[in-house]
């Protein structure tokens, strides 16, 4: 007959994994170093772009302006960026038009949609989005542009017709690491950081989730040696 | 002779609370047939309603019932709570895997004939739990607010309209007003949270009436019957932990790596009632009913068609009156059980499609199969089993 003792080690092992664990998820997970990485994430680069080109007309509604500071971990420079629109850091990031008809008015009839989760609702994802902001043209002979109107081929509405001004222009941002802003690279940044507001606990919920599965595999190890060994063992 | 020894002093719990070591002594020992691995489902199910009770609470304390501030609400957990995404997502994949270790649990019994004479309460308690979680389920997708919670919940909700006469006063008896509102919000989330407790206390009464009985043996149909038992401790304690650690590898992977396979993208949308989504698709656990209730063309007879299909379930221990369980040993059984499994499944895809005429025709083809199995092949050879069944033991009597 087995041991007693024995039959309660897996039971034993989760009750102290569980218990390691709980701290750690209780704590804000994202929370950044507090020293700035030498190199900059490409969401972080994308950040800037976004509070310098894209907030001017775009709204994140369901982030707040503190909910940046796992990209920034500067306080004072997002407080300013918030006091700058007069507002605080929980506030959610809203557009800067008082209403959508002045939205629409001012975007040649089309109202900026909202960019917490436009890399989901889109059509094309993120892909699209990359593709477009770097894809202006003048108009092909043949085409003639509205006011307030910009031939974009790969953009979804008005066959082409966007009405988007282009947002992105060589060498518009500085960026603290050095990247050369081509509008390429600007494109992928600021893609890189929709994504990031849309899904922001990614790196966390694959980190977590590894461990969780590599705990799982391990109780179910010694179960399964457990289970053999009395199945054998009773009569 | 004293064959209860007075509990030693020591044993301040044993004191106060008597009925606590009897009970613990028959779960330790209560008599395991030679069951197979199927008969852990139900161990992975009681693990994932834990899951959900627990993040749901987490969840409801976080949750604003309001349709201002429902969908915000939701969007705050899932960026600013401290671990809000991760509770949340254990809320919102935990509902697909119990579905799927539900609707399994509940293939087996109807597989091995654990329906049957003694189990009748066990099989009707469980039926009485899945539709609770049903509700609860639909609910619980109501309160985000978002397009998709909105949409299904209008037309869900207005199914009740086709009930004759009653069926509008009704409907906007139970919204609290014409149309889905804030009162209506509001009734959802009491529904959702208390109907929790609720599943709860019929988990118990299930497992109360299990113990009653006992489990089912699936060897008994066989050529070599085994009647061996086997204590539950320690062997089944280590056999059910294995497998609710397999099912919560399962859940992992769900959650952690795939969170989009799920979740539907109209869903992180704000309800707009002025705005219908492009299709409005039911989540996969209800899309069954879904695609009845388009089956039937008339509104009210969805709604009969949709409500007899649970119903008929109810009846399955009066309408197979043989005395053999396992479908493995009943060839008509087998074929049939097979059949209704298949229908199921096709209902469900059929629930996800937009609805075509062709889906329409297969989904009324799956019905046929589903009310066929069940009150004309399951009936007829369990009337036919039972005649053989009675001669063979009158040969031996004679």
């Amino acid at each position: 007959m087995m041991p007693h003792r024995l039959l309660w080690a897996p039971f034993a092992l989760f009750t102290l994994i569980s218990g390691a664990a709980s701290p750690a998820l209780a704590a804000p997970i994202t929370a950044a170093s507090p020293t700035p990485p030498p190199i900059m994430k490409p969401e972080e680069r994308g950040l800037l772009i976004f509070q310098q080109i894209c907030s001017s007309c775009h709204s994140m509604d369901h982030a707040h302006y503190g909910d940046m500071i796992a990209l920034q971990p500067d306080v004072a420079a997002l407080q300013h960026w918030a006091q700058q629109r007069h507002t605080g850091l929980e506030s959610p990031i809203a557009s800067p038009y008082p209403s959508v008809a002045v939205g629409k008015a001012n975007n040649g009839g089309d109202y900026p949609p909202d960019l917490s989760h436009i890399v989901r609702t889109i059509r094309g994802g993120p892909d699209y989005i990359r593709h477009m902001l770097a894809d202006y043209r003048p108009a092909p002979p043949g085409v003639t542009l509205a006011p307030h109107t910009y031939y974009n081929p790969t953009a979804l509405t008005h066959h082409h017709k966007f009405k988007m001004r282009p947002p992105l222009q060589e060498g518009a941002i500085n960026f603290p690491d050095g990247t050369k802003a081509t509008i390429p690279q600007m494109a992928s940044d600021v893609t890189a950081f929709l994504q990031w507001a849309d899904d922001s606990h990614k790196r966390t919920r694959h980190f977590i989730g590894t461990a969780v599965l590599l705990y799982l595999a391990l109780l179910s190890g010694i179960l399964l040696a457990l289970w053999r060994v009395l199945k054998k063992d009773a009569p | 002779m004293m064959n209860h020894t007075p509990t030693p002093p020591s044993h301040w719990l044993d004191r106060r609370l008597p009925f606590l070591r009897p009970f613990c002594r028959h779960m330790a020992r209560f008599p395991m047939p030679p069951v197979n691995l199927l008969w852990t489902i139900g161990a992975c199910l009681i693990a994932a309603f834990d899951l959900m009770i627990v993040s749901g609470i987490f969840l409801a304390l976080h949750y604003q019932p309001d349709m201002t501030q429902a969908f915000e609400s939701i969007e705050a957990i899932e960026r600013r709570v401290p671990s809000g995404w991760l509770i949340r997502s254990i809320h919102a994949g935990g509902v697909s895997m119990l579905f799927a270790a539900l609707y399994l649990h509940m293939g087996r019994g109807l597989w091995y004939g654990s329906y049957k004479a003694p189990r009748e309460l066990v099989w009707l308690s469980g039926l009485i739990v899945m539709l609770l979680f049903m509700v609860t389920a639909f609910a619980g997708y109501v309160l985000p607010w978002g397009q998709m919670s909105y949409w299904g919940a209008t037309v869900i909700t207005h199914a009740v309209d086709a009930v004759p006469a009653i069926g509008h006063p009704l409907l906007v008896y139970l919204l609290g007003e014409e149309t889905l509102g804030n009162i209506a919000l509001h009734r959802f989330f009491i529904l959702h949270f208390t109907l929790g407790f609720i599943i709860a206390a019929l988990i118990g009464l299930h497992i109360i009436c299990l113990h009653g009985t006992g489990s089912s043996n699936p060897t008994l149909d066989s050529p070599q019957p085994d009647k061996t038992t086997r204590p539950f401790a320690p062997l089944y304690v280590v056999k059910d932990s294995l497998a609710v650690c397999i099912f919560l590898a399962l859940l992992a992977g769900l959650i952690f790596f795939l969170p989009g396979l799920l979740s539907k993208i109209d869903n992180i949308t704000p309800a707009n009632p002025l705005k219908t989504p492009a299709d409005i698709t039911p989540e996969w656990y209800l899309a069954p009913w879904f695609a009845m209730l388009r089956a039937i063309p008339s509104r009210l007879g969805g709604l009969i068609i949709a409500g007899s299909s649970l119903l008929v379930l109810f009846a399955l221990p009066w309408l197979d009156i043989s005395p053999r369980h396992n479908a493995t040993y009943r060839p008509f059984i087998r074929i049939g059980m097979g059949l209704f499994f298949l229908a199921f499944l096709t209902l469900i895809v059929a629930g996800l499609q937009p609805a075509t005429p062709l889906w329409a025709w297969i989904s009324r083809g799956a019905l046929l199969v589903w009310f066929l199995v069940f009150l004309v092949l399951l009936p007829f050879t369990a009337w036919q089993e039972r005649k053989a069944a009675q001669s063979s033991q009158k040969d031996v009597q004679s």
